[in-house]
């Protein structure tokens, strides 16, 4: 799975107009929200957030999988131009291209890729991009993304 | 999704072995499968090809996430699956390199195999089949929104685009069966299942809880055919075809069994289609029970439909549970314990009370699911189906798509 990081609040705002942008907010289902980096509560955070300052946050959708085609189960209002993405880069660049006229705005981070374990809801990072390599071994917590003290749930080499 | 291709060829695969080794497959059933190298077809004809070059293959696992350890580790403790584990000295693992991390610690006292590798992230599109996005830096590629097709990466990385070819292997010395199905001759190999052998020659036959990637189960009655000598119909995808079978697939007397069994399901439950999300059939989805209805022309079921609603379990972040569309296939109860590893659901009550549940009849967020999803690609009706929602008004309050309610 994908391990991705949300972007702080006023680095998503900066790149919205607050008075043309017209938004609705997309989640991924999937690698995303276990990284706590989209899901559910994470999407009405940011939308809560960006109404209370004024955006024009028209609705939002939680799709299975923003990498694949699953993506056109959002019917998008006819007056919105602008698509705030909760899923790693890749579900970015497929909104990207599917809605080639919007504005896409990322709120995520990729850091890399994770082994999970769906009991202990722990997540690992066994590839992490380049920027990123000294999260190698880092784990964190499903949902939140919280960084776990120790690096020692998912003993799968040597605790760093 | 993840992204990776073989970075193997057969040659350096067989390098890798000996023939005293005792070796099982498997494959991850996710972002592997998409990239074409992984899954149950490809597990399959790799199993043939070592086996028809004389190595010894104990046998072939499919696991629906690999790269959640909790799940890998339920498949090699598994009650059906631990003595082949325990036996086998090799795993060969369809799994991309984040994947096979998870597997060389779960499978430690082995050695582990893998014949991938890990590329970046990317997207599946209808038009172009899976693209990269998102490439590592080591495979010295830009990112790229429009995606690299993977053939493409595949000649400029200098890896192989699709999975190993038989014809690499050895010729594999089968024992064929002749047998004649509808008055046709055709040739197969023994102990095949007649309902695959069907497809295979172009022969469809109704059929809801058969599914290639689960053990076979019988319970539909859709399949039921009749064979020369059987004293009564026999279901085609529990059968396996022996020398000089005459089997005949397609009768009047068969169809109307079949027509009746399909109108007793409509019958059975609240099958509106059109609040199902499969309703509308499209490559990702379709329901398997509405394109059977449509093929034998029914409009409508002779029977008294069954009105009582049961509720719709929502609980679930990524699968909505409609038991009011389950026609009791099992498809899901064999995916979560033969493909996910877990038995988080089950039939509880009897009778036509009878209904899948999760742990022990408790909200689906309440159970052990992995949200694996092996059910729901499983389920050949709107049952099981993953979650769209769509958060409107002030409150953000959330609204199932494709459902009356929340
Ligand atoms: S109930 Fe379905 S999603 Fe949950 S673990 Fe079982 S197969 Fe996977
Ligand atoms: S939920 Fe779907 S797969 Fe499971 S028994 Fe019902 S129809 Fe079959």
């Amino acid at each position: 799975m994908i391990f991705t990081k949300a972007l702080k609040y006023e680095d998503i705002k900066k790149n919205l107009d607050i008075e043309n942008d017209v938004i609705t907010i997309i989640g991924c289902e999937t690698c995303a929200r276990v990284a706590g980096s989209g899901g559910e509560e994470k999407m009405k955070v940011l939308a809560m957030k960006l109404r209370s300052e004024g955006y024009n946050v028209k609705d939002g959708y939680m799709v299975p999988t923003v990498c694949t085609p699953k993506i056109f189960f959002a019917k998008l209002n006819k007056d919105v131009n602008t698509i705030i993405s909760l899923a790693c880069s890749a579900g970015s660049s497929n909104l990207e291209r599917s809605y080639s006229e919007y504005k896409i705005i990322e709120s995520t981070e990729d850091i890399g890729l994770m082994v999970t374990d769906t009991d202990k809801e722990i997540i690992k990072v066994t590839m992490p991009y380049s920027g990123h390599k000294n999260e190698l071994g880092n784990e964190y917590d499903f949902y939140t993304g919280n960084k776990r003290e120790n690096n020692n749930g998912l003993p799968i080499w040597e605790v760093k | 999704m993840i992204i990776s291709l073989r970075s193997i060829s057969y040659d350096d695969l067989k390098n890798q072995l000996s023939k005293d080794d005792k070796i099982v497959i498997n494959s991850c059933n996710t972002c592997i499968k998409s990239c074409g190298i992984g899954g149950l077809q490809n597990m399959t004809v790799l199993e043939n090809m070592l086996l028809a070059d004389g190595y010894n293959v104990l046998g072939i696992d499919l696991i629906s996430i690999g790269c959640s350890l909790n799940l890998v580790e339920y498949h090699r403790q598994d009650i059906k699956k631990k003595e082949m584990y325990d036996e086998a000295t090799v795993i060969i693992t369809l799994i991309c390199e984040d994947g096979y991390e998870g597997m060389k610690y779960v499978f430690k006292d082995k050695k582990v195999i893998s014949i991938t590798k890990t590329l970046g992230t990317g997207n599946f599109t209808m038009d172009r089949g899976v693209v990269l996005t998102h490439p590592f830096e080591s495979t010295g590629l830009e990112k790229n929104s429009e995606g690299y097709e993977l053939d493409e990466v595949a000649e400029k990385l200098g890896l192989f685009e699709d999975f190993f070819d038989e014809d690499d292997a050895a010729f594999k010395d089968e024992e064929y069966v002749d047998i004649i199905i509808d008055g046709e001759e055709v040739s197969a190999i023994k102990n095949q299942n007649l309902l695959c052998v069907c497809e295979e020659n172009g022969i469809e036959i109704p059929h809801l809880c058969y599914n290639e990637e689960l053990s076979e189960a019988g319970v539909c009655r859709l399949c039921l055919v009749k064979i020369e000598g059987r004293k009564d119909l026999v279901p085609a995808c529990c059968t396996h075809v022996e020398e000089g079978m005459k089997i005949t697939t397609n009768d009047e007397q068969l169809n109307k069994y079949r027509r009746i069994i399909l109108e007793l399901i409509m019958a059975s439950q609240n099958h509106n289609c059109l609040t199902c999300s499969k309703g509308i059939p499209t490559p990702l989805y379709n329901c398997e029970l509405q394109r059977l209805i449509r093929q034998f022309g029914i409009e409508k079921s002779r029977f008294d439909e069954n009105n009582e609603f049961m509720p719709v379990d929502n609980s679930s972040p990524v699968i909505v549970h409609d038991p009011n569309k389950c026609i009791l296939c099992g498809r899901c109860v064999r995916a979560c314990e033969e493909i996910a590893g877990i038995c988080n659901i089950g039939f509880i009550n009897r009778g036509s009370e009878t209904v899948v549940a999760a742990g022990l009849n408790v909200d689906m967020n309440q159970s052990d699911c992995a949200a694996c999803m092996a059910c729901v690609n499983a389920c050949p009706t709107g049952a099981l189906t993953e979650k769209v929602i769509h958060f409107t008004g002030k409150d953000w309050e959330p609204q199932k798509v494709y459902c009356e309610q929340m």
